[in-house]
């Protein structure tokens, strides 16, 4: 890391601990004065391999987000002295590119159009999901590494194949409906994260809400007969109340 | 009545109305008396040149009989009768030399007409009118030749019409007064009265301010525009009252939905701290949260999104797709669960069908109706979606095969958290169809529902296509 940061910043957490051995660490700014939320967000992402800087003082996270080169950044839009916004403009006003998140209650169109424009990334209204978090903030990192999107997508003896549009389990070719196909790329994608349907409703549909009847889970139901239930080791898992995820057995 | 308040007197409505209207009253009254006055002097005069005339006539005839002498004796005759003050008479030769005069001390310098003057006018006769010193009144005097170089003058005060005039002048300034004070005195109280019907409008406004909202402008015998105006505020606050009304309605469903899944999750959490478990029992409760809290987010969500479409707070994107895709879209997204319930989804649409508008608030209008439909149809029913494309209006009619809404149930059912009876078991807040029709009246759209009892309904959403 090699940078020293400056330890007086009031509520101000360091945590470099927690990473996955093996992987990089990744480097994140949490600006959030609700220290329940930023609690929770801050244990979440150790938990999966950041590290977390957290201030809750706008003014605090204006001066890291200026000097400290971190791979992406979560902020508040309340802020005490500082507002979300203007950090964000302060930013990419000194040319820092790091990719930024903002996090807020404020839910109209006109507010994240205003909040994209300040140069912002992406957008998460509150109340959110810790697992949308994860996978918008992943989501962000991967953009601005401009990781190549591979053309086949492979978990376990799982494949799929974006060009031709195949889907082989165990050499088997397994036939699926244009959705369901959508689905799946959207699930190995993100393999190993857990999805929610708020993301699946979006990403794979197309839809920015949730009907009530589980449309999702229905289509999931058809997934898995297509791709478990001849098999003995399952891919996709429901994780109760938060959403999806296909992975290899843990 | 406007005392009380303090208002500025002069800005008022009341001041500014009696003021023009006894500006415009004196303004007629003036006009009529100087019409009038001036056509009675008029008279006046003509009937003085008239005599005048006749005087002349007459003294031309008595040269004519009785010749030079007949005429000063006639001269002299006037001259006893003593009158000079009101009359005379006057024979001068052409070449000024006075030949005759009555007395002359009461008129002034008068001077001798000439040949010169006379010989311009057609019948040698010249009518002047003339100043007298020290009188208000004036005279008119005629010269005319009578006999050969001889011009007789003979004039005569306005003194008899003077009198009746200063009558009539006098009459006029004490009537004048006293209308004045009259018009001002109707005209306060013509524009008082209409004002006071006013007044009435105001003081209902400013008692319902203080909470009285059950108040109403009483229409009973005011103007015609105030009546108006009296109906218009009357039905501004039965619309306010209404939104009132269904506002606290919405409250207490708004309290009631959210109380009850906050008592789930708090009977849950305090389950957990309660009891020791194992980590399933945790895990499972964690998750019974999760889908509480989810409920309730949705719920608080849709709320806002049915609050903003109907105040208009946020415009409607306006973007070009192909509605015929986003149609198929929804049925297909809801393909496994219509499945599940063996019930056909038919979507009958041409193909491509551009269309203008909100794409997402469109979106969720659709499946709000198809989410609708499949809720209430049992097994091995059928639901279609047509449209139908009339001009630059594109009508969608989602038709289902289900239990179909009462009579009475059928004109709520758009309303915030309406559900029939027999749905009060099943899920969903019964916001879906609110939500429908608050989107779809935004996008200037309309919609419509008909339905028979177990035979099934159909909602028909209209919209005016642009693209």
């Amino acid at each position: 890391m090699g940078l020293i940061h400056d330890g007086k910043l009031q509520g101000c957490d360091f945590g470099v601990t927690g990473c996955h051995a093996g992987t990089n660490i990744m480097r994140l700014l949490l600006i959030e004065d609700d220290e329940k939320i930023a609690l929770f967000v801050k244990t979440g992402l150790k938990e999966d391999g950041f590290a977390v800087d957290h201030v809750t003082s706008g003014a605090d996270g204006l001066q890291l987000a200026t000097t400290v080169p971190y791979d992406v950044a979560v902020i508040d839009l309340m802020l005490p002295e500082v507002d979300g916004l203007t950090i964000i403009r302060e930013m990419r006003n000194r040319s820092v590119n790091t990719p930024v998140l903002i996090l807020s209650a404020k839910r109209s169109t006109e507010e994240r159009i205003e909040g994209l424009r300040a140069g912002s990334d992406d957008y998460l209204i509150k109340p959110f999901s810790f697992s949308e978090l994860l996978a918008r903030v992943q989501a962000l990192i991967r953009r601005s590494t401009l990781a190549v999107a591979p053309t086949e997508l492979k978990v376990a003896d799982l494949t799929l194949n974006i060009h031709t549009r195949k889907v082989h389990r165990d050499g088997h070719e397994i036939c699926l409906q244009p959705l369901e196909f959508s689905l799946l790329e959207y699930l190995m994608r993100n393999s190993g994260r857990i999805v929610s349907k708020t993301m699946i409703m979006e990403h794979v549909w197309d839809y920015n809400f949730n009907p009530r009847t589980n449309v999702v889970e229905a289509r999931i139901c058809c997934l898995r007969d297509k791709i478990d239930k001849d098999f003995d080791t399952k891919l996709i898992y429901t994780v109760r109340g938060v959403g999806y995820v296909l992975k290899e057995k843990d | 009545m406007f005392s009380k308040k303090k208002t500025n007197l002069k800005n008022t409505l009341l001041f500014r109305l009696t003021l023009l209207y006894a500006l415009i009253f004196i303004c007629s009254t003036i006009t009529t008396f100087l019409i009038f006055y001036y056509r009675i002097y008029s008279v006046t005069m003509e009937n003085v040149d008239l005599d005048l005339l006749s005087e002349i006539t007459a003294y031309q005839k008595r040269h004519a009989d009785r010749g030079l002498d007949g005429v000063l004796f006639g001269i002299r005759e006037e001259a006893e009768e003593a009158a000079s003050k009101f009359e005379f008479y006057r024979l001068a030769a052409f070449d000024g030399d006075i030949l005759a005069a009555t007395d002359m001390s009461a008129w002034g310098d008068i001077a001798v007409t000439t040949r010169d003057q006379l010989d311009l006018q057609p019948e040698k006769r010249i009518y002047q009118t003339i100043k007298l010193p020290g009188r208000s009144y004036d005279a008119r005097m005629l010269s005319a030749v009578i006999g050969p170089g001889m011009v007789m003058q003979i004039g005569e005060t306005f003194e008899d019409a003077e009198e009746y005039l200063q009558v009539f002048r006098d009459l006029f300034l004490t009537l004048f007064l006293v209308l004045i004070v009259v018009s001002i005195g109707i005209g306060w109280l013509v524009a008082g009265r209409a004002l006071s019907d006013m007044e009435e409008v105001t003081k209902t406004a400013e008692e319902i301010t203080r909470g009285d909202y059950d108040r109403r402008v009483q229409l009973t015998d005011q103007f015609e525009e105030i009546k108006r105006l009296g109906e218009a505020f009357n039905k501004m606050l039965d619309r306010i009252q209404q939104l009132l009304r269904s506002m606290k309605e919405i409250n207490d469903n708004i309290a009631h939905d959210l109380r009850s899944p906050l008592t789930r999750i708090r009977g849950i959490a305090e389950m957990a701290l309660l009891k020791e478990g194992s980590a399933d029992d945790y895990r499972a409760m964690a998750t019974s949260t999760v889908e509480e809290c989810d409920n309730l987010i949705d719920l608080i969500n849709t709320m806002l999104d049915i609050t903003e479409a109907e105040a208009r707070v946020n415009s409607c994107l306006e973007e070009t797709f192909d509605l015929a895709d986003l149609l198929r879209q929804a049925g297909e997204l809801f393909s496994p669960i219509s499945d599940a319930k063996q019930i056909r989804l038919e979507i009958d649409t041409p193909r491509p069908l551009p269309f203008m508008g909100d794409r997402k608030k469109m979106q969720r209008i659709v499946t709000n109706l198809i989410e609708n439909a499949i809720k209430y149809t049992p097994e091995s029913g059928l639901i279609s979606v047509s449209v139908n494309v009339h001009d630059d209006m594109v009508q969608i009619a989602v038709k289902d095969t289900g239990t179909g809404i009462s009579e009475t149930d059928l004109p709520r059912i758009f309303e915030r958290f309406y559900r029939c009876d027999r749905s009060r078991s099943q899920s969903g807040a019964g916001l879906g169809l609110s939500l429908a029709r608050a989107y779809t009246r935004s996008m200037n759209g309309t919609i419509h529902v008909m339905s028979a009892l177990n035979q099934g309904s159909t909602f028909i959403i209209t919209f005016k296509n642009r693209a």
